[in-house]
């Protein structure tokens, strides 16, 4: 594991959820959060500061997360997606546009956790971005 | 519990294996009543047997109890967590008191396998174990703290061990969440994430009841809305519960109790609202007749406006609530829930993006009728509030 600090951006609309997953990612010092709370503003906030990771949600106000993993992918931005649903067909859409890692609702700390600490793990070991 | 109590406590235990009499005067309330009841069970106090299911029948029991393991689990692991290193064991039981499920530390999983302390597959019934978490939560169907010597079988009394029973959608018991620890302090400690995981495994069995029994109902009634992304919604809040009470199991363990207070009532505040969506997805979706009862229709719109308010932000269109007038109706709340959802539905796939659109509550035609209107023009006739005096048969919708 490494000891270097990871950004992630909390992308969803849902004001309840976004704390409550920052609660859980900022319990633990290898991660900076910030948040975004609708797709357009995710997508902007991630071109500009380029996180090493995005939590991103699919149901949001103006892009959904798949219109957004959509942009990204096509951008060639370095930052590595994690998308939150359940929902299946979601889930296809998003595979499609190039996004590997998932994670199912009702979502619990530990999953979350465990999977952000392996996006981590090799999103900055691989040197595919430059932390801060 | 005060040392003191705790000696009168292990007086009153003597008293009874010695003459067979229930010392009521050296023994909390609840624990008196658990005694005399493992007493005409002929509980044997002297031994702890622990009898585990052959394995043919616990196979059975967790095919029978997978919603329940499945639901209770990410709730096992947080009280575990919130205990730390201490010797402890977070269980769940089904109805009868057989053990479904256990998260412990090392030590005390070494004690089950070795069969002196209880594991998956034994009964812990008061008949079985005597008072303990699990069998008197669910002999008294409440909330129960037995400490140390108030066990009634000898070999339980080093633990202190709590049970809350957990019910499912209809209410019925449908198990129990215990934990047990070696110290009052911890179990003091940790009595909060217990209540909120009781909470937390209860509002995933109603969405799981919930999700199996609107999925007809949403594909069809929602229409282009999308009845999958709309199920989506409800687990919205189940979701941050949950992590709540994983952060305030970490809070715990490191012994930060202020905030982990904070994050578990935040949690419960949460699953308020899960139940009460939840509660509206029931009405709205059930098949069978409900009594006629007085509908308040501006809580009504007023949940249904919450219900919408994602997909309603989704497609820029906001519901807005004007409230003029208290207006009743009188009907089955399922009935009106099911025609005000199609109300709803119909408005978001017409609006235009930016649209507010106003919702309000009214009596037509004296108070025989009562009405919802949209500002879009749109109207739900319903049976008003003078209706309630009439014969059943002109009552119905």
């Amino acid at each position: 594991m490494t000891s270097r600090i990871c950004r992630i951006l909390i992308a969803d609309d849902d004001e309840d959820l976004r704390d409550a997953l920052r609660t859980c990612v900022e319990q633990e010092r290898l991660f900076r959060v910030s948040e975004a709370e609708n797709g357009n503003q995710a997508l902007d906030r991630i071109l500009a500061d380029q996180p090493d990771i995005v939590l991103l949600d699919h149901r949001m106000p103006g892009l959904t997360g798949v219109e957004v993993a959509q942009r990204l992918c096509a951008s060639g931005a370095a930052t590595t997606i994690v998308f939150i649903t359940a929902a299946t067909t979601v889930r296809e859409l998003a595979r499609a546009a190039g996004v590997r890692w998932f994670l199912g609702k009702p979502l619990g700390c530990d999953e979350l956790m465990d999977l952000l600490r392996r996006v981590a793990a090799e999103c900055l070991t691989a040197g595919v971005r430059t932390p801060v | 519990m005060e040392p003191n109590d705790l000696e009168r406590t292990r007086e009153a235990w003597r008293i009874y294996v010695q003459t067979g009499r229930i010392a009521r005067e050296l023994l909390r309330e609840r624990t008196q009543i658990s005694w005399v009841r493992c007493g005409s069970l002929k509980t044997d106090p002297h031994t702890l047997a622990l009898r585990k299911l052959p394995d043919a029948e616990l196979a059975t029991l967790a095919r029978r109890n997978a919603v329940l393991v499945r639901a209770a689990q990410p709730f096992l692991r947080a009280l575990s967590v919130a205990v730390g290193a201490e010797q402890h064991a977070a269980l769940l039981a089904d109805a009868e008191g057989f053990v479904l499920e256990m998260r412990s530390d090392e030590k005390t999983a070494q004690a089950a396998q070795q069969g002196t302390f209880p594991s998956v597959g034994v009964l812990m019934s008061e008949a079985a174990a005597g008072s303990n978490g699990i069998g008197t939560a669910l002999a008294d169907q409440d909330y129960i703290e037995i400490i140390g010597p108030e066990h009634f079988v000898e070999a339980l009394a080093s633990y202190t061990c709590q049970g809350v029973p957990l019910r499912g959608p209809e209410r019925k018991v449908v198990g129990v969440l215990a934990m047990t620890v070696r110290s009052m302090q911890t179990a003091e400690r940790v009595r909060e994430i217990l209540f909120s995981g009781a909470v937390g495994i209860e509002a995933e069995l109603v969405r799981h009841h919930v999700e199996s029994v609107v999925r007809a109902f949403v594909d069809s009634a929602a229409g282009p809305i999308g009845g999958d992304e709309l199920r989506q919604d409800l687990v919205q809040l189940q979701s941050a519960a949950r992590l709540r009470v994983d952060a305030a199991a970490e809070a715990t363990r490191q012994s930060r109790p202020r905030e982990a207070f904070n994050l578990l009532r935040t949690a419960d505040e949460l699953t308020r609202r899960f139940h009460r969506q939840a509660e509206l997805w029931r009405q709205v979706t059930g098949e069978q007749e409900g009594p006629l009862r007085l509908v308040d229709l501006n809580e009504s719109l007023s949940d249904l406006i919450e219900l919408f308010e994602t997909e309603a932000a989704l497609r820029d269109v906001r519901f807005v609530l004007e409230q003029k007038t208290r207006a009743l109706a009188y009907l089955d709340p399922r009935a009106a829930g099911r025609l005000l959802f199609r109300a709803f539905v119909k408005e978001l796939c017409v609006a235009p993006r930016g649209t507010a659109i106003g919702v309000e509550a009214r009596y037509a035609q004296g108070g025989t009728e009562a009405m919802v209107v949209f500002s879009t023009g749109q109207s739900v006739l319903l049976p008003g509030p003078s209706l309630e005096k009439r014969p059943l048969e002109a009552r119905s919708p």
